[in-house]
């Protein structure tokens, strides 16, 4: 099956009184793979259970290959949700995934064969029974084997220890290579995963804050330390996301691209310049004491 | 489709739902039957052990006429609660499960009807082993006449139960413990109050073509709501159930 | 690897054009595929593929159809003239920047480089 293409078009879901998501709009190509990064209640769940057609949206669209995704049928079998603690057959673990295997047109059985051994997954003990880590193990295993044209994973490492999470995304990325179609994965772990990206979403209390490539969001912070006073004259206007004083140096946190006249003029006043990791940019986006502001 | 190998045309998404529902029931069935009939017979046995006997198939009427019923509702309720979100994480519309829920009720309602003539070929055996003497007509007299309509009877009883606990089950996952109980009212209260009545000896003055056309109705009216529930449900996450 | 301040793509093709200046890969050799370098440093394919294609716009790197891509023949002598003229302002002028900021004398510099030029004749 041909990738989908994912479109969210100003996507709102009020539960009550509390907006989970409001006005959300980015897209993700067909083939790509797209981190969605927000604390906490961002609303990265609600995103993901409304593309899956798991709820409606309260208002704004969903458009999975073109077509809403609620109760029709064609997008909805090429669209695999994995969430934390998986929505699988509570049976044994070799029954749950004999269901997936029924009813995924696109289920690859020796995949799934492997994947089981890879994650030491117990065959004959119930779903029931597994640890929260194994659990997660069976999500990623039916989130990969069943490589629906739009797969998307919500927090799927969760209770997975690093050497079963490093295993998830080298399976994750060959099968992908191997066989490309879209993927969208939400993530605490930021410093593990965002390479895996090609583009990035950044969501904050129901509220689109950043849909970039990950390159050019790479890009998209400085930190620039130096003499307290030249760093300040430096980053006049800039759009400042944290400032560090130790002593006469300061060192703050950019939100921007420097060109090259700018990267000239910091080493004119001996200022250091310095990457912010997407984990950093991250948090400083998603800050508390930014919603003051 | 990269990876599907066979050549076979694959099943309809529909008709994988029932019958996953219907593996699923039939599991349970499996252990079912075989207790319903068992149940009577070994109550005959002890009657007969402490040295007493019995005229009619009341024993059998009530086990096999009657726990069915729950047991299809407990069962309609069970299996709209555990395969709404698997279903739908597993890519396949709400829709299909709720027209593959209908379909496993009839097909269940029709095939534990049945086990009431075969409980009473056994019964009679038994009673024959004991020399009881069964009196014709007692225990296959029912409000609405001989042993086709009880069988009827049986099924539409049946398929209703079936189809209001399952009704139950979507009210209770769409509105939560304290909406759902009070909705028990319609969705359970109502149409339990007309089946019930219907069955027993109150409804024994209404004509047994209207007893029969009545539980039909109710039957569609419970399936299409039904319909009307799951296909707008929101398949809700772990941490808020 | 990749912590520097450049996108990863640019960091990759730095490191082929240095394993490229160095010899470690040689003209005409091939070089690993994207899906190899997006495996072994668990990078999204793009990102290496990226690289790749800023390698071939460079005259680095060319591909063979449905064979992979290989080291340009006089990739390294190219890369080295590019440096080779890149080198004051990059390398150079950053020192004597640094040079001057610490009071050390041009002179100073000067002689020093005198002293490794003596050496490297006294070997060869």
């Amino acid at each position: 099956m041909t990738p989908f293409r994912l479109e969210l078009q100003s996507l709102s879901v009020r539960y009550g009184a509390t907006r989970a998501l409001d006005g959300v709009g980015f897209t993700v190509e067909p083939g790509t793979i797209c981190g969605l990064l927000g604390r906490n209640g961002s609303g990265k769940t609600t995103l993901l259970s409304t593309v899956a057609a798991f709820r409606r949206p309260t208002a704004g669209r969903v458009l999975v290959d073109g077509e809403t995704p609620f109760e029709n049928a064609r997008v909805m079998a090429g669209i695999c949700l994995v969430r934390e603690g998986g929505d699988v057959l509570d049976d044994r673990v070799d029954a749950a995934l004999r269901y997936a295997a029924r009813i995924r047109s696109t289920w690859d059985a020796s995949l799934a064969a492997r994947l089981v051994e890879r994650f030491e997954l117990p065959r004959r003990a119930s779903v029931k029974a597994l640890s929260r880590g194994k659990r997660s193990a069976l999500g990623a295993v039916i989130g990969l084997a069943s490589r629906a044209p739009l797969t998307l994973f919500d927090e799927v490492y969760l209770g997975m220890d690093a050497p079963s999470r490093y295993a998830f995304y080298d399976e994750l990325l060959a099968d992908y290579m191997a066989h490309p179609r879209t993927i969208v994965l939400s993530s605490h772990l930021i410093d593990e995963v965002e390479r895996l990206f090609e583009h990035v979403v950044i969501i904050d209390h129901g509220r689109l804050l950043v849909a970039d490539t990950s390159e050019s969001l790479a890009r998209s912070g400085v930190t620039v330390t130096g003499p307290a006073d030249a760093v300040d004259a430096f980053v006049a206007g800039a759009n400042v996301l944290r400032r560090q004083e130790l002593g006469r140096t300061a060192a703050v946190t950019l939100h921007g691209h420097l060109d090259t006249e700018a990267e000239r003029r910091a080493s004119e006043l001996g200022l250091t310049l310095g990457a912010v990791g997407l984990q950093d940019l991250f948090v400083h986006l998603t800050a508390p004491e930014k919603d003051a502001a | 489709m990269t990876s599907s190998r066979s050549t076979h045309p694959r099943p309809t998404p529909q008709r994988v739902a029932v019958a996953v529902l219907m593996t699923s029931l039939g599991r349970v069935l499996v252990w079912f039957v075989p207790i319903v009939l068992a149940v009577p017979i070994v109550l005959y046995a002890l009657i007969a052990a402490l040295g007493g006997e019995l005229d009619g198939s009341g024993v059998m009427m009530g086990v096999a006429n009657n726990a069915p019923a729950w047991f299809l509702f407990a069962m309609g309720a069970s299996l709209t609660t555990q395969y709404l979100p698997v279903n739908v994480a597993h890519g396949m519309t709400r829709r299909s499960l709720a027209t593959a829920l209908s379909w496993t009720f009839l097909a269940a309602a029709a095939l534990l009807a049945l086990v009431l003539p075969i409980g009473f070929v056994i019964e009679a055996w038994v009673f024959e082993a004991y020399g009881w003497t069964r009196e014709a007509g007692i225990g296959l007299a029912s409000p609405l006449g001989g042993l086709g309509a009880l069988i009827v009877d049986a099924f539409l009883r049946f398929a209703a139960m079936a189809s209001i606990g399952a009704l139950a089950a979507i009210t209770y996952y769409r509105c939560g413990a304290w909406w759902g109980s009070l909705a028990a009212l319609a969705t359970v209260g109502a149409p339990g109050a007309i089946v019930i009545y219907l069955s027993g000896d109150l409804g024994a003055w209404v004509a047994p073509s209207v007893t029969m056309a009545v539980l039909a109705a109710t039957i569609a009216v419970v399936n299409l709501s039904l319909h009307a529930l799951v296909r707008g449900a929101t398949i809700r996450s772990k941490e808020a159930q | 690897m990749f912590d520097g301040r450049d996108p990863i793509y640019r960091q990759i093709a730095d490191q082929i054009r240095q394993d490229v200046v160095a010899g470690t890969l040689m003209e005409d050799e091939p070089v690993m595929s994207t899906n190899q370098y997006a495996s072994a440093f668990r990078i999204n394919p793009a990102t290496a593929a990226k690289a790749f294609a800023e390698l071939v716009a460079e005259g680095v790197l060319y591909k063979r159809r449905g064979v992979g891509m290989f080291i340009a023949s006089g990739a390294r002598e190219r890369l080295t003239r590019a440096r080779r003229a890149r080198f004051f302002q990059d390398v150079l002028d950053p020192v004597i920047d640094e040079a001057l900021r610490l009071s050390i004398p041009i002179a100073d510099l000067r002689a020093h480089i005198d002293i490794a030029a003596l050496r490297e004749d006294g070997e060869s």
